[in-house]
């Protein structure tokens, strides 16, 4: 964990135009351009350690490790540079027979890339308790969305370069990348199905447990107010006393709607799923993608009184 | 890095161009032709673009056709497209055709919704609805699920070929699975971030108890002593480093804020804003502030309206009483988790510990008649009946251990007080400070005479004679050269300062030094100023002694090296009110009181350098004070009335409270000293005061004995 740490930590400091050098045993110093104060806080010098016995006797030393706030902020602060990245794969053009739904179709010995993009998701659950689960789905025009997995994906750079081939062409299209996000989507929230469902049956578990609880609490109370009320009229100012208590069990029934908003809030699930990067994988490829055959009339119906094929409709998949 | 070539394939080039039937204001109709509609693309020419005047290059748009099926699609606006998935399946289900006309309306623009309608072959397009449609959304769609802006950046990056190196693009990723990587449920995030922090093992467990099985509403009841703001402030970090909790409010008594401001910064490098630093109860995240501010008529709606993540209350006994607007205060406030602090959640009445129980989780022992029924004795408001299953049930709610449990070895204090007789020259300035201030406190600066002297300064210098003539003299030489007192008060000054400069030896200073050549040990002096810091470290030095100097003007820096200095080299360590403050200092057992502050609290604070959990050894108080003076009558309510040097760490605050003041204790002194018209009502005065504090200490002492029959009693 402390090797990622710190390969995370000089890395983003090389990309804001920060070099870090070990002044001491266990201490490291860079020099904060001026553009880059606010985020260290206005200091021209950023001094830090890994070590916590080290920041310990140094108080002056910015600590980063597991849990720290500035390990934190550096990954926050990276989590909102949208990024996208295109490598070309190094290994011979891909040619598959004719005649399959999908697949390509060779039609010429002319030599392109098509594109391959891997997606890679995070996934939050917040029902009552916060969770966070990675995914990457990897998505080709010619054979769609393979399967999710969990975990990101990481690129083997044996296989991949940045700088293209020679005199091959690139074929890509916007209309493409944005077909395969979609299909990506719901092939995701179809894998989550399963998840969603169970959080959200604990969570209406619990609320209702929760509520029976304290809805058992109020009915108590009222009773025992009930009760008084009987006994009010021996009282000397049995009017002003009704009122009183008629307005303590008006106060329960307001009680009672503000827990039920509270206990709903609370174990309501919600799911955020946000897109970290996207890496597009140029195919060297021969032969153009075969056209998908028409389904059968009675199959459409079928699919379509679903809705889709998880019972689910593609909500918004961007905000 | 630009590729080669691109070619972008323009669908639109094979389509047929879509022709508007008819528009209004709200809405268009057209025809569908070709097979791009049906494959999921809508191809749009400038009259409809009109209906999507979206500046983004990408956005995200929501279609709802007439069964209130939602469909999503991405518009290009550079390209002119839409591309939705799900159009197909509407095609299909609807049975539309090539050449049928559909209708879009505009619902919502600014949500980006509209309505999408089949027509049929009718050729009049719908009357744009005037009233606000209700969207009822079928019930399999899955609303839970959001998707963030950010995605749209990404693909935004991809369509217009902005792409950065791959070594970036994986440093993202590096830090998403850092981040989602995080230990298990068996660690504490926030004990690796903590400084100066012995944590132990009941206060690990606490923490983990409030997080995993108390789902972060508890109410903390640990026994004096045993770190229950260390606890807290592990559940607090805990919860902010998983990203749980962002909101947080702390109430505690006023005279304890800035106490826990430092633990906070020191110990879990937190920063708390005083309610007092923030223009808005809502600029800050990490707010604390006294129960007394938070619930006053200012700034009450306020409080209530914010919803916190983490409300936490310190000395929560304070809320025992239901009728209060204490309680209903703390009740009222919008918050997802709870802590609530105290020693002691029963002092009077079985009651109050129900009480306390309703704002955590009400409901949890039933109603007062029933909790009553159960489980009060009658003879005795304080004891329990049927114990063994009122301590289960509290058990789900609330955590408390003992000293005896923790097997932690507690050092004991031991307390040396020197009554020292002042020289001649000393006491008889002493006597005319005294008479000055007395004299002038009530003179306060008019408009005939703007430059008097405020009462903080005259305290200030009955304070300074209390600490050493020479911190008086160097205090009284500014204010004399500042040329500000101009009228008789300048006189005056000037005499009191020719008196102390004067004084050549001081009686304390002598006996500090024979105390320090009979020690072989590490010693720790405290003083309030730094003039008499000044004088005691050039005695010391002039003696031979190897000293360390510690005060707040140094650097972070030269703070650390200071202590350094001191742990491994230096005999003495000379010190000003904010030294050690978070420091481990418990290689040091003798501490010195050169001074003392008139706030028991400021002596308790230096005395828990060197006496607090970790400390193997007992530890030595050595007080200087002089016979017949303010200080010495201070000394004997807070050594002999309450028994402050011999008290459990932690007990001094409970003990205070006990007295139900609203004035702090320093400012009871302060009023003594000032008030009093000569020295035997001063004295008698203290008199009184004493008494009050030993009463209160009696009532500690009650309840602690209630505590235990009811927490551990059989």
């Amino acid at each position: 964990m402390e090797n990622k740490i710190k390969e995370l930590v000089f890395s983003f400091l090389e990309m804001v135009g920060m070099k870090g050098r070990e002044v001491e045993p266990g201490i490291w110093a860079a020099r904060v351009p001026e553009s880059e104060q606010a985020f260290f806080n206005g200091f021209e010098t950023l001094r830090f350690t890994y070590d916590r016995e080290v920041a310990e006797q140094h108080r002056d030393l910015e600590l980063i490790c597991e849990g720290s706030f500035l390990l934190r902020k550096i990954i926050e602060r990276l989590a909102e540079i949208p990024k996208a990245s295109r490598l070309y794969s190094v290994n011979p053009p891909e040619v598959e027979p004719a005649g399959l739904d999908g697949g390509l179709r060779v039609i010429s010995d002319k030599v392109y890339y098509r594109p391959r993009v891997v997606f890679n998701f995070k996934v939050q659950y917040e029902c009552d308790q916060r969770r966070e689960k990675l995914y990457s789905l990897v998505a080709d025009t010619a054979t769609g969305v393979a399967s999710v997995e969990e975990g990101l994906c990481t690129i083997d750079l044996k296989q991949f370069s940045e700088t293209p081939q020679p005199d091959i062409k690139i074929e890509e299209s916007g209309v493409d990348i944005l077909r395969l996000y979609l299909e990506s989507c719901k092939k995701l929230e179809e894998s989550l199905n399963e998840e969603i469902s169970e959080l959200r049956e604990w969570g209406d578990e619990q609320c209702s447990e929760n509520l029976k609880v304290f809805e058992a609490y109020l009915d108590e109370q009222k009773q025992e107010l009930l009760k008084k009320k009987e006994n009010v009229c021996f009282h000397l100012y049995f009017f002003q006393k009704e009122e009183e208590i008629d307005r303590l069990i008006d106060n329960l029934e307001e009680e009672r709607k503000r827990k039920l908003d509270e206990l709903r809030e609370k174990f309501s699930l919600r799911v955020n799923i946000s897109l970290i990067n996207a890496v597009v994988l140029c195919i060297p490829t021969i032969g153009v993608i075969a056209p998908k055959k028409k389904r059968s009339v009675s199959r459409n119906i079928g699919a379509s009184a679903l809705g889709s094929s998880a019972g689910l409709a593609v909500r918004s998949a961007i905000q | 890095m630009m590729p080669n070539t691109i070619s972008t394939r323009t669908r639109a080039e094979k389509s047929p161009l879509i022709k508007v039937e008819s528009r209004g204001e709200q809405s268009f109709t057209f025809q569908i032709k070709g097979k791009a509609f049906q494959q999921g693309y809508l191809f749009l020419n400038p009259q409809m673009k009109e209906f999507f005047p979206f500046t983004e290059d990408l956005s995200s748009i929501t279609f709802i056709d007439d069964d209130d099926v939602i469909h999503s699609a991405i518009y290009h606006k550079m390209r002119g497209y839409m591309v939705c998935l799900t159009f197909n399946e509407w095609w299909t289900k609807k049975g539309v055709n090539e050449g049928d006309s559909v209708s879009i309306e505009v619902v919502d623009q600014a949500r980006r919704t509209y309505r999408l309608r089949l027509l049929n072959g009718c050729d009049a397009a719908p009357e744009a609805s005037k009233e606000t449609i209700d969207i009822r959304i079928s019930s399999f769609v899955d609303q839970s699920i959001s998707y963030s802006s950010h995605n749209l950046e990404v693909l935004r990056r991809i369509v217009k070929g902005e792409f950065s190196p791959y070594r970036e693009t994986s440093l993202v990723q590096l830090g998403e699975e850092l981040a989602a990587g995080r230990s298990t449920e068996d660690e504490l995030l926030s004990l690796k971030t903590c400084f100066g922090v012995n944590t132990y093992f009941h206060q690990i467990q606490t923490a983990k108890m409030v997080i995993e099985k108390l789902n972060g509403r508890a109410l903390l009841a640990d026994e004096v002593g045993l770190g229950k703001t260390i606890e807290a402030g592990l559940v607090l970090k805990e919860y902010l480093l998983r990203g749980m909790v962002r909101k947080v409010l702390i109430l505690t008594p006023a005279s304890l804020i800035t106490q826990w401001q430092q633990e906070l910064k020191t110990k879990f490098d937190l920063s708390f804003k005083n309610h007092l630093e923030i223009n808005d109860w809502d600029d800050s995240d990490l707010v604390i502030a006294s129960l007394d501010t938070a619930k006053s008529q200012k700034n009450q709606t306020t409080v209530q309206q914010i919803k916190y993540d983490l409300l936490i209350v310190d000395e929560a006994h304070k809320l025992k009483n239901k009728k209060t607007k204490n309680w209903k205060f703390v009740n009222s406030i919008n918050t997802k988790y709870l802590l609530m602090l105290t020693a002691t959640p029963i002092q009077n009445d079985m009651i109050e510990l129900f009480n306390l129980i309703s704002i955590l989780k009400p409901g949890h022992l039933s109603t007062v008649q029933k909790f009553k029924d159960d489980f009060l004795a009658e003879r005795d408001k304080r004891l329990p009946k049927n114990s063994v299953k009122l301590r289960q049930m509290l058990s789900e709610i609330m955590i408390r251990h003992r000293r005896a449990d923790t097997l932690i070895k507690f050092p004991q204090r031991f307390v040396h007080t020197h009554s020292i007789d002042l020289n001649a020259d000393e006491a008889e300035l002493y006597r005319e400070l005294t008479d000055f201030i007395r004299k002038r406190y009530f003179t306060l600066p008019t408009h005939k005479n703007p430059r008097g002297i405020n009462r903080l300064t005259l305290i200030l210098l009955q304070k300074l004679m209390g600490s050493s003539t020479q911190a008086l003299a160097k205090a009284l030489g500014k204010m004399i050269s500042s040329n500000f007192y101009k009228d008789d008060f300048d006189q005056n000054l000037k005499k009191l300062y020719d008196m102390a400069k004067n004084i050549k030896s001081s009686r304390k200073g002598q006996v500090l030094m024979e105390i320090v050549r009979s020690l072989n040990e590490k010693v720790i002096i405290f003083t309030q100023f730094r003039g008499t810091q000044d004088y005691i470290v050039q005695m010391l030095r002039d003696e031979g002694y190897s000293v360390a100097v510690f005060n707040g003007q140094m650097s972070q820096a030269e703070k650390d090296k200071c202590i350094e200095d001191f742990r491994n080299e230096k005999q003495i360590l000379v010190s000003t009110e904010s030294g050690g403050e978070g420091r481990n200092l418990q290689f040091c057992k003798i501490l010195v009181n050169f001074d003392l502050p008139w706030n028991p609290m400021r002596i308790e604070q230096r005395i828990g350098r060197i006496h607090r959990l970790g400390q193997n050894d007992d530890v030595h108080i050595i007080n200087l004070s002089a016979r017949d003076t303010i200080e010495s009558y201070v000394l004997e309510l807070l050594d002999k009335k309450i028994n402050l040097f011999r008290l459990i760490i932690g007990e001094l605050e409970m003990i205070l409270g006990n007295m139900h003041s609203k004035r702090t204790l320093e400012q009871i002194i302060i009023d003594i000293v000032t008030m009093s018209p000569n020295q035997d009502a001063m004295r008698r005065k203290f008199k009184t005061l004493g008494n009050k504090l030993e009463k209160a200490l009696q009532t500690h002492n009650e309840i602690n004995k209630a505590q235990e029959e009811i927490f551990n009693g059989e």
